[in-house]
């Protein structure tokens, strides 16, 4: 177990490298350079202030040799300095990290709670009318887009009630409940497609379990309707959710990025949105990056999972 | 007879409503189990064996699976007509099953010991503890080494024969009346099915458990039961006891079957015959005898009325569907 988990680390190494490569060069392929943004139309510079001006934004030097440095420096830690605000990258990052994160988490949750039991109940009463409602409904949640939702539900129950609270954010061990209250509807906008997957997979997944052989032992036993549900299937049954929602969970990050900005909350979203407006390109790199190295270690810890619920799974062949 | 019924099953309708058309699983099949007997069920496959049952114990799903008439006499209650949590005191307790792929009957990510001790838990209230000494007591009585520490294991690490043990151990913790074996050995290495079988038979004499032995094999009949009904096309086409069914078998399909059982003191290739033609599709059943297509002694009455059960010389227990035999009823 140790052994693979640490293999999968290793495993980082060449995705990341990979990443960087892409995305370094990527975001220079934007029209505009971070200089031109800076600049604007407006400003006049001598020919010597330009020269100072395209060092201190690293447009001196081909973007190959450019790349060589940068990953010199993120290899030992250091991200960079902003272009804008000439501040290190990383902290800056590592302060709305939390917010973006626990709103995936939250989303992930909101998703799992709504998608699991829709989609036991909807395998359960096959082809009935609550069948078909919870199947329309995931179909609308799948289709949907995220920012089209927020937007709806910023209007519809913002100001109203507090239902979404208004003001600055809030931390979460500042005030937990607030916190909550202000993530809850930001979190099922991000969630809502993806408790539709949920819902899809789970009662797919339900109802060819329940079709097994070992189902009709359980029954045999003259186990309870629940037990044989909750117990025998549903054990076998959510692996496949298991596996969908570790796929998922990256594109559930993605979608706090852009809700982010819907429900002005400051996370990484809205500083990546800004960092992109203004080619900061220290920042959009730092935060790929960090993207990215979430993407693997959440694959890593669901396919733990996975091997925890299912006891057929071997992590590797040497130890067990 | 003298011997007391336990399971009385009269007019057994089962049918599978289909994008083909309706499938009659079971039709109208009537017999009884005595205490202490071990009755077989031979056929081909598809002939309804398992339908059969499975209706026993309400554990046909519908849909597609409805069972449309008859009667399960067990304790003086109609089986058929009790609700679902009724019969939930039934299964396991008072009748257990065996099925035939001992790999897909188990559940794949449930422990070993955890499925044995669940009827256990159930039916007999012990507590988690009493009942993992109990189903580790169980897996050393069936012959399970180091039950201690593979009382731990998931199926997947027990080999064919073990798992189907574990089966066997399930079935019989909570000492059934009745076992209900689905072709326990049908997926075993012919080594093992001996073992299985011995197995079988010395824990249901044992605990004086009635038996109902579902085998395409005569051979399995012959080493377990006491009487047999042969099916086909789901209906029972002959009973007997196992003496009769042996040296006087009466159905062309009966003997067809035993023909078709290699035998050392004879000239296997000469003397081997199969029966010829497949068993009819149970959508579109002929209107007579449903063995007729296939049948050897065919006769004009075969094509177009179906052979009611004809009783040999008065006797219930001693049937056969066959026109060829209804004079043998009339003078019996
Ligand atoms: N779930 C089902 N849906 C449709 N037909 C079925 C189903 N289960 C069994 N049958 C049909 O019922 C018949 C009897 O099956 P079965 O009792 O399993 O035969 P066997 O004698 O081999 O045990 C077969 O022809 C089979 O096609
Ligand atoms: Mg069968």
């Amino acid at each position: 177990m140790i052994r693979y988990i640490v293999k999968r680390l290793l495993s980082l190494i060449p995705v990341l490298f990979g990443v960087s490569l892409i995305i370094f060069f990527l975001v220079r392929m934007i029209p505009g350079t971070a200089l031109e943004m800076y600049m604007g139309t407006q400003v006049e510079a001598t020919p010597e202030q330009m020269v100072e001006l395209q060092r201190i934004f690293g447009e001196d030097k081909p973007v190959p040799v450019l790349y060589m440095e940068w990953l010199g420096d993120i290899i030992h830690g250091d991200f960079g300095y902003s272009l804008r605000t000439g501040r290190p990258v990383f902290p800056d990052i590592l302060s709305r990290l939390p917010l973006s994160l626990e709103l995936t988490l939250f989303s992930l949750v909101l998703a799992l709670m709504i998608g699991i039991p829709l989609g036991i109940v909807s395998s359960l009463h096959q082809n009935t009318f609550g069948d078909f409602i919870s199947r329309i409904t995931g179909l609308l949640g799948l289709s949907l887009p995220q920012f089209w939702l927020a937007a709806l539900m910023v209007m519809a129950f913002s100001g109203f009630r507090g239902w979404i609270p208004m003001g600055n954010y809030v931390g979460f061990i500042v005030d937990p409940l607030r916190n909550l209250k202000m993530l809850f509807f930001p979190s099922l906008a991000i969630g809502i497609g993806f408790a539709a997957v949920v819902m899809r997979y789970t009662r797919n997944s339900m109802l060819e379990v329940l079709q097994q052989d070992y189902i009709r032992t359980a029954k045999a036993k003259g186990l309870k309707h629940r037990s044989v549900i909750y117990t025998h299937a549903l054990k076998n049954a959510i692996l496949p959710v298991i596996t969908v929602t570790g796929f998922n969970t990256g594109y559930l990050l993605g979608g706090a990025i852009v809700i982010e900005e819907v429900f002005a909350l400051p996370g990484i979203g809205r500083l990546s949105l800004y960092a992109i407006y203004q080619r900061d390109y220290p920042i959009i790199q730092a935060v790929v990056m960090i993207i990215a190295t979430i993407f693997v270690v959440v694959n890593l810890i669901t396919d733990i999972i996975y091997a925890l619920m299912n006891p057929r799974t071997r992590l590797d062949d040497t130890t067990r | 007879m003298g011997k007391e019924i336990i399971l009385h099953v009269e007019g057994l309708r089962t049918e599978f409503q289909t994008e083909r058309g309706i499938v009659q699983a079971v039709n109208n099949v009537s017999f009884v189990l005595h205490r202490g007997e071990t009755l077989g069920i031979v056929g081909e496959s598809g002939c309804g064996k398992s339908v059969t049952n499975f209706s026993i114990l309400k554990l046909v799903q519908y849909p597609p699976g409805r069972i449309t008439d008859g009667t399960v006499l067990y304790n003086e209650k109609d089986l058929l007509q009790c609700s679902e949590d009724e019969i939930r005191t039934i299964r396991g307790k008072h009748i257990a099953m065996i099925f035939q792929d001992p790999l897909t009957s188990l559940n794949p990510v449930i422990k070993i010991w955890v499925q044995i001790a669940e009827a256990l838990r159930l039916h007999q209230g012990m507590s988690k503890k009493d009942a993992k000494a109990k189903a580790i007591e169980l897996l050393k009585l069936i012959g399970i080494p180091d039950a201690e520490q593979r009382a731990d294991n998931y199926p997947h690490q027990f080999s064919g024969g073990m798992r189907q043990r574990v089966m066997i151990a399930m079935a019989l913790s909570c000492n059934p009346d009745i076992l209900i074996a689905d072709e326990p050995t049908t997926a075993l290495d012919v080594t093992i099915q001996a073992q299985i079988l011995e197995i079988i038979k010395n824990l249901s004499q044992e605990h004086k458990t009635s038996v109902i032995m579902i085998t395409h094999d005569l051979g399995v009949v012959a080493e377990m039961c006491d009487a047999v009904c042969v099916m086909y096309a789901g209906r029972i086409v002959e009973r007997a006891t196992i003496d009769e069914l042996f040296y006087d078998p009466k159905h062309p399909y009966t003997i067809g079957l035993l023909n078709s059982i290699p035998r050392i003191d004879q000239d296997s290739e000469e003397h081997l015959h199969s029966i010829l033609g497949a068993p009819p599709d149970l959508i579109d059943l002929p209107i007579g005898c449903p063995f007729q297509p296939r049948c050897t002694h065919a006769m004009e009455i075969c094509a177009y009325k179906s052979p009611p059960e004809f009783s040999m010389g008065g006797d219930e227990s001693r049937t056969v569907a066959c026109w060829l035999h209804e004079k043998e009823h009339a003078h019996g």
